[in-house]
């Protein structure tokens, strides 16, 4: 079964081609990590599945569902859900009313637009659940502002699962975390991953190796391999072209 | 329910009973029913700059145009000898008007949203100052009278204080209501971080046309009771400068981090426009350099230098 | 004839309102700053000239009256503008007209509120003669001012060593404060050559407007919208835009001249709606 459906999708910057003749079938099941080099495209790749820059040409299907040029809140409709590199957060809010403001809308909120927020107890109780599965229920009535960087990448995460997702896109999960912190973030993945397709950007290459049940090589933009961790660490293309470079 | 009282607008509502009554100032009727209307206008104004982080530096449009509705409404059409209707029509202008420039501006963003605001408020301005055969054009419109409402006059200055104070009573719960609701909460995701916003499913362009369209709502109801307070109409309040005024009394206020900030924001603009200028000509000096130090020292205005003693408080 | 010479008068007034838009435009470019204490140094460079131009004589009161102006521009950078770098624009932009209001009262606090005539200097009062075709001396006199200013400034971004940075500060701040330029002196030299311009033109336009407290801010407003209007950073499309409302304003009063007034505010607004980043804007740091 195919999840995404990704036809010739081509994206330019100028003279640049960021993302060149992308052809390519996602299945369902398990976790899809993206590496390539740097400037291989793949930032540019995860912007257009996830609406936030349009393709001048191809087009994405989304289960059978052309969403190819929506605009991110329309995206977002569909099941598709992103975390964000830099973390992306409403800094002057608590770390509940941060996902709060994703489960209200989530939830529907035409009948409760008008309640006081904090009085919204159904909002309250699904945000304080997907803290608690997160582990940072005890952080609840601190500004997000204030709390460390590892749990400002999980809050990330949790406030992309607010919005009910299928799918979920990570935008280097790992970037700039300690090691314990890693650990903690590759547990949730994997946790996350029975539940969700996951699509990961990263450049760690444990974690790229150690989770990922396929592997997608972007090089120039185009396409250099797909296959599973082995296929992947096998292929002589993809060696010369970035791990044999990567190592040296 | 002694939680009331440690409600700040409990406090405030009691200041504005009192103020009649006051020595000295408690004379100055319309200064106060003046300072009332600021109330309305800044607070409704806050919802689009401290709430959403919607910089509408021309907000004075849609008070001017509440006051030239309510003017026009009471000479052209009220025969019937309504209190109501001009008020009624002041609402409605404010909020036509808010609706159609913010769903034409509803994409745009900081500076280029802030200057189509103060286009629109110059071209309003343009026309109310030039369209005499509607408007009066240079000379304004005048000769509008409060009439009685529901049998009580409101000729009667202090009365017509009263009136406004329970307009602004109402407006203030309303207004706090909505900036804490479930609305309140998306429109503030709007001002930190937009983009998340729009990750989260919001259709930010609806928002901001949303909150837009109400504001200029209040901003009509306090221009068409400027009108009645005045019993005129007069273009200058539309001008982009007017405007500014609102903007800074309310950022000086501490109106991005209060929900009181417009409104200490607009007590200390009243008064030094009104008392402070009877005692020296150059008051705009003083206050205009006020401005820039406090502001430059605290940049998130007055409440915002109590911030962090109220938040060990709670 | 009238509509002739009032097109001739819509491009001198569109070559002031260029050389003020362009000052607008490269202390915004530089400094991210929107700095509405622009239009008081046009008010303070038509303030002091008057107040020297009948001891000293016209031109040694031109060159003067610049040099103070831009003083004052050298204190409100190190004083005031300095606090807002970095911060929203739009904060600079209240700060800055605070201040302005601030001054505008000190104006009208030491020279009083009365409007003062200046009289154009004897080697322009006259009239140029074309066939049947009269026209004023003095106006072609502030288009040949006004032009050297823009054509000094372009040539200055165009061809100098320091000009390709304060083009480049125009995209990217950040980017030329990490090339090793010394970006914090660069924005005072900046804003002293607004302010110098600015001054300039507001001599300029003294005979023609007469000197008030307000005169500031008849020229701010449209010098903001011709930089919206032209694109940040563009050199070429602030003339444009400056020229484009100097002859709509004139040639307005043909058509509607009750409305005219409106004319900057309408232009700018269309173009921005269609063009979100002016006419030959590229990507800047107000977005």
């Amino acid at each position: 079964m195919t999840l995404f459906s990704i036809q010739g999708l081509t994206k330019r910057f100028g003279a640049l081609t960021a993302t060149n003749n992308v052809t390519l079938d996602i299945g369902r099941e398990g976790i899809l990590s993206i590496i390539g080099p740097n400037g291989a495209g793949k930032t540019t790749f995860f912007n257009l599945l996830t609406g936030f820059l349009k393709p001048d040409e191809g087009k994405i299907f989304y289960k059978g569902q052309d969403v190819t040029g929506k605009k991110p809140y329309q995206i977002i409709r569909y099941g598709i859900s992103r975390s964000f590199q830099v973390v992306s957060l409403f800094e002057e809010m608590t770390v509940l009313d941060n996902v709060r403001v994703g489960v209200q809308r989530t939830l529907g909120f035409m009948n409760r637009m008008f309640l006081n927020y904090s009085h919204a107890d159904a909002v309250t109780k699904k945000a304080m659940e997907l803290l608690e599965e997160a582990g940072m229920a005890d952080m609840a009535d601190l500004p997000a502002a204030s709390i460390p960087h590892g749990d400002r990448k999980i809050l990330d995460l949790c406030v992309a699962l607010t919005t009910n997702p299928e799918t979920i896109l990570l935008d280097e999960p790992m970037a700039g975390l300690s090691k314990a912190e890693r650990f903690r973030i590759t547990q949730l993945i994997k946790k996350l991953s029975e539940t969700h397709k996951v699509i990961i950007v990263e450049h760690d290459m444990d974690l790229v190796f150690g989770i990922s049940d396929h592997i997608l090589v972007l090089h120039h933009g185009a396409i250099l391999a797909m296959g599973s961790a082995g296929e992947i660490a096998a292929n002589e293309e993809v060696q010369a072209a970035y791990l044999g470079r990567e190592v040296a | 329910m002694s939680k009331i009282y440690k409600d700040p607008l409990f406090w405030i509502f009691l200041g504005c009973i009192c103020y009649p009554f006051l020595p000295y100032v408690g004379n100055f009727t319309s200064l106060g029913t003046e300072l009332l209307l600021w109330f309305i206008f800044t607070l409704s104004f806050n919802l689009c700059l401290g709430q959403t982080g919607l910089p509408s530096f021309g907000h004075g449009a849609f008070y001017g145009m509440g006051t030239y509705a309510a003017a026009i409404v009471f000479l052209r059409l009220s025969a019937s000898g309504s209190f109501v209707l001009p008020i009624l029509g002041g609402i409605a202008v404010g909020a036509v008007a808010a609706a159609f420039l913010g769903w034409l501006i509803r994409e745009k963003r900081g500076v280029y949203f802030a200057m189509m605001t103060v286009a629109f408020t110059q071209v309003c301005f343009g026309i109310c100052f030039r369209w005499d055969e509607v408007t009066g054009g240079e000379a304004g419109l005048s000769g509008i009278s409060r009439l009685d409402f529901l049998g009580i006059p409101m000729r009667d200055p202090v009365t017509f204080y009263y009136f406004c104070f329970a307009v602004f009573v109402v407006c203030a719960i309303v207004i706090r209501a909505i900036s804490r609701s479930c609305f309140g909460l998306s429109l503030q995701s709007v001002r930190q971080n937009y983009i998340r916003s729009q990750y989260l499913g919001y259709n930010v362009g609806v928002y901001k046309f949303a909150v837009y369209t109400l504001s200029g709502a209040f901003a009509g109801l306090s221009g068409a009771l400027y009108c009645l307070l005045t019993q005129s109409a007069f273009a200058d309040i539309l001008d982009w400068t007017k405007s500014g005024d609102v903007v800074m009394a309310t950022l000086l206020g501490g109106g991005t981090v209060s929900f009181y900030g417009p409104i200490v924001g607009s007590l200390i603009f009243i008064i030094c426009k009104n008392l402070l200028s009877s005692l020296w000509d150059h008051w705009l000096f003083i206050y205009g350099l006020s401005f820039v130090v406090i502001l430059s020292l605290f940049p998130t205005g007055i409440m915002g230098m109590f911030r962090k003693k109220a938040k060990k408080k709670d | 004839m009238l509509e002739l010479s009032l097109f001739c008068n819509g491009i001198v007034l569109g070559l002031v309102y260029a050389a003020v838009a362009l000052g607008f435009s490269l202390v915004l470019g530089v400094s991210g700053v929107i700095n509405f204490s622009h239009g008081i140094t046009f008010t303070f460079g038509a303030y002091f000239f008057w107040a020297m131009y009948q001891t000293l004589g016209w031109i040694p009161a031109m060159i003067l009256s610049p040099m103070f102006v831009a003083l004052i521009g050298f204190f409100v950078e190190r004083l005031i503008i300095r606090r807002v770098y970095g911060q929203d624009p739009l904060f600079g932009l209240l700060i800055t007209l605070g201040f302005a209001m601030a001054m505008e009262e000190l104006i009208r606090m030491i020279f009083g509120p009365a409007t003062h005539n200046v009289n154009a200097p004897d080697f322009a009062n006259g009239v140029i003669i074309v066939g049947d075709f009269l026209y004023s001396q003095y106006r072609v006199f502030i288009a040949v001012v006004a032009a050297v200013m823009v054509a000094a400034v372009w040539v200055f971004t165009e061809k100098s060593k320091y000009g390709s940075v304060v083009k480049g500060g125009m995209f990217n701040s950040e980017m030329v404060g990490a090339l090793g330029h010394d970006l914090y002196r660069m924005r005072l030299y900046i804003m002293v050559l607004g302010s110098f311009i600015a001054g300039l033109s507001g001599i300029l336009a003294a005979p023609i407007w007469s000197v008030k407290s307000g005169m500031g801010n008849s020229i701010l407003m449209p010098s903001f919208l011709i930089v919206l209007m032209g694109g940040l950073g563009s050199i070429p499309g602030t003339l444009i835009g400056g020229l484009l409302v100097g002859i709509c304003l004139s040639m307005g009063t043909l058509v509607a001249p009750r409305f005219v007034d409106m004319i900057p505010y309408i232009l700018m607004g269309g173009i921005v709606y269609f063009w979100p980043r002016g006419l030959m804007g590229q990507q800047n740091i107000i977005e």
